[in-house]
């Protein structure tokens, strides 16, 4: 019985794991380069990701801890819209984004009288990033930050600490690999995402459209070194904070 | 002494006065509204009355230590203590609490890598760093080893009493209510009396207070109810008949479980099991002078 569970164990391990070997096998490593345009999609990528990740965490951490201190008709309906846009394909939000923020809409026409446009500009790349990772991030935070015990804030608060300083001296430290395991899950989703940016940001081209586009052209043995640039800069980060919060759990 | 006038609707109905001697002790079953009282003091809780209610927990001169210490455990032990203090002597002055209270050698340490009586004392030095008006204790004695309990306990009461600063201790064990100064005792939403704890102990107003503070035998006798302690029950000839129905050691103890008209507990010094057996006929002596009335 142990030996089947076991064996198991490692099939199952080895069927998530053997996409990777494509990366040393499947390449045209010999004549492929990376091109001017590859280039420029890892750093729209990498900038428009950071950029993003910076929003994400401003705008999404009041909102993960008031879900995580809250329990109320008015916290649930807040975590039903955060987990709509996390639910819906990606592809669909990005025609809804179209449709709200695009030239011939409202919305999108008024922004784009005052010089912001967000359709195929940089500014629609991080739109479309945070779209994409901004409500994994808040479910996942406020999942951290519900383990902080509330008699830890208590005491600071009889200590004389309110507000913004109370959660940057006890909330947030104590939050913080579960805060950072959440911005790291975002950055995934940022890095990765295609659905929305097909939509509203294929220029300037980030990895996923880049690659997409190289597909297309030169077929796929001719994308893996922007592939590896694409795995490397997506991959590390995350992994190393799984791994650290979970040796932390242990 | 500070004088406590308080009234709360959530999450517990409490209307409450009572006055904090030295080192008072808050007696009440669980569920009572005990913690709920503490928090509302220190401003954690919604509540009207006075002193201080209305200002936040930010503006209180209260020192809070919740159940278990509550310590810091991403800070030092010493950046604990230092965490209510502003400027650059803070660090300093956080070290010479931790000395005052004979525990300076603690100050490098992680605050979560330390042992529960330690953790209190660091918590009261943390506490004691505002310069409190009233400190508020929860449960002091929950997160202490049994072996070590009644020291530790003597040792906080002593250093809080050193300082001179009133503190209100909650508690459900009628034993650390026993080393306070004052005790008060809260059921059914109100104080239902205060006094030194050798008055209380010696005359509980009524079947609540006397369940509180330990009394376990209760008889009606003539439209009122009588009260007498398990271990004051005497076994020696004499009194009335009973039969034994349980027999239990007590640590150095014995506890039987007994029936005479009404069920009854008695607590032998030292006692022998093997002088007691289930069925056993015995008689029940109750001296008059530790027989106390009550009222419902």
């Amino acid at each position: 019985m142990k030996a089947l569970t076991g064996g198991l164990l490692l099939l199952v391990l080895a069927f998530l794991t053997v996409p990777l070997f494509g990366l040393a096998t499947g390449g045209d490593w010999l004549h492929a380069t990376i091109s001017a345009d590859d280039l420029r999609a890892v750093v729209t990528s990498l900038t428009g990701g950071g950029v993003a990740l910076v929003l994400i965490f401003c705008a999404g951490t009041p909102l993960a801890f008031y879900l995580a201190r809250k329990r109320g008709r008015l916290s649930a309906l807040a975590e039903a819209l955060v987990l709509i846009p996390m639910l819906m394909p990606t592809l669909a939000i990005g025609i809804l984004l179209a449709a709200f923020y695009g030239p011939a809409a409202p919305v999108g026409a008024a922004l784009a009288r005052i010089g912001v446009v967000l359709t195929n500009s940089p500014a629609a790349f991080v739109l479309a990033a945070v779209y994409a990772a901004l409500p994994t991030y808040v479910i996942a935070a406020r999942a951290a930050l519900r383990e902080v015990p509330p008699e830890l804030e208590d005491v600071a608060a009889t200590l004389g600490e309110s507000g913004l300083n109370l959660f940057f001296r006890v909330s947030l430290p104590l939050a913080q690999r579960g805060v950072a395991a959440a911005l790291a899950l975002a950055w995934v989703r940022a890095m990765g995402e295609f659905g929305i940016v097909l939509i509203i940001a294929y220029f300037p081209q980030g990895m996923p459209v880049r690659l997409w586009v190289d597909v297309q052209e030169l077929g796929v043995p001719a994308v893996f070194p922007l592939l590896a640039v694409f795995l490397a800069a997506a991959l590390p980060l995350p992994l190393w904070l799984g791994l650290r919060g979970r040796r932390a759990a242990l | 002494m500070v004088e406590v006038d308080y009234r709360l609707t959530a999450p517990i109905a409490l209307d409450v006065q009572f006055e904090v001697r030295g080192f008072t002790a808050l007696l009440g079953f669980s569920g009572s509204g005990k913690s709920s009282l503490l928090k509302a003091l220190a401003g954690l809780l919604p509540a009207a009355g006075s002193p201080w209610a209305g200002l936040p927990a930010q503006q209180r001169p209260v020192g809070y230590m919740p159940q278990g210490s509550a310590l810091f455990p991403h800070l030092s032990v010493l950046e604990n203590v230092a965490f209510a203090l502003r400027g650059k002597t803070r660090l300093g002055a956080a070290r010479k609490l931790l000395d005052d209270l004979g525990i300076g050698q603690l100050a490098a340490r992680n605050a979560a890598r330390i042992s529960g009586g330690e953790a209190q004392r660091v918590a009261l030095a943390r506490a004691l760093a505002r310069g409190p008006e009233l400190l508020l204790l929860d449960e002091p004695s929950a997160a202490l080893d049994a072996a070590t309990r009644d020291a530790v306990l003597a040792q906080l009461i002593e250093s809080i009493e050193a300082r001179g600063i009133p503190a209100l201790a909650a508690t459900h064990d009628p034993a650390m209510a026993m080393l306070a100064d004052w005790l008060v005792l809260l059921a059914e939403g109100r104080i239902i009396q205060q006094g030194t704890p050798r008055a209380l102990f010696d005359g509980p107003a009524t079947v609540t207070a006397a369940k509180l503070l330990g009394y376990q035998n209760f008889w009606p006798e003539g439209g009122q109810t009588c009260c007498i302690r398990a271990e004051d029950i005497e076994i020696d000839g004499g009194g009335i008949e009973a039969v034994i129905a349980g027999v239990r050691e007590q640590g150095a103890d014995l506890r039987l479980r007994c029936v005479a008209q009404a069920p009854v507990t008695v607590l032998i010094k030292g006692g022998e099991k093997a002088a007691f057996a289930v069925g056993q006929k015995i008689r029940l002596r109750f001296p008059e002078d530790k027989i106390r009335l009550v009222g419902d």
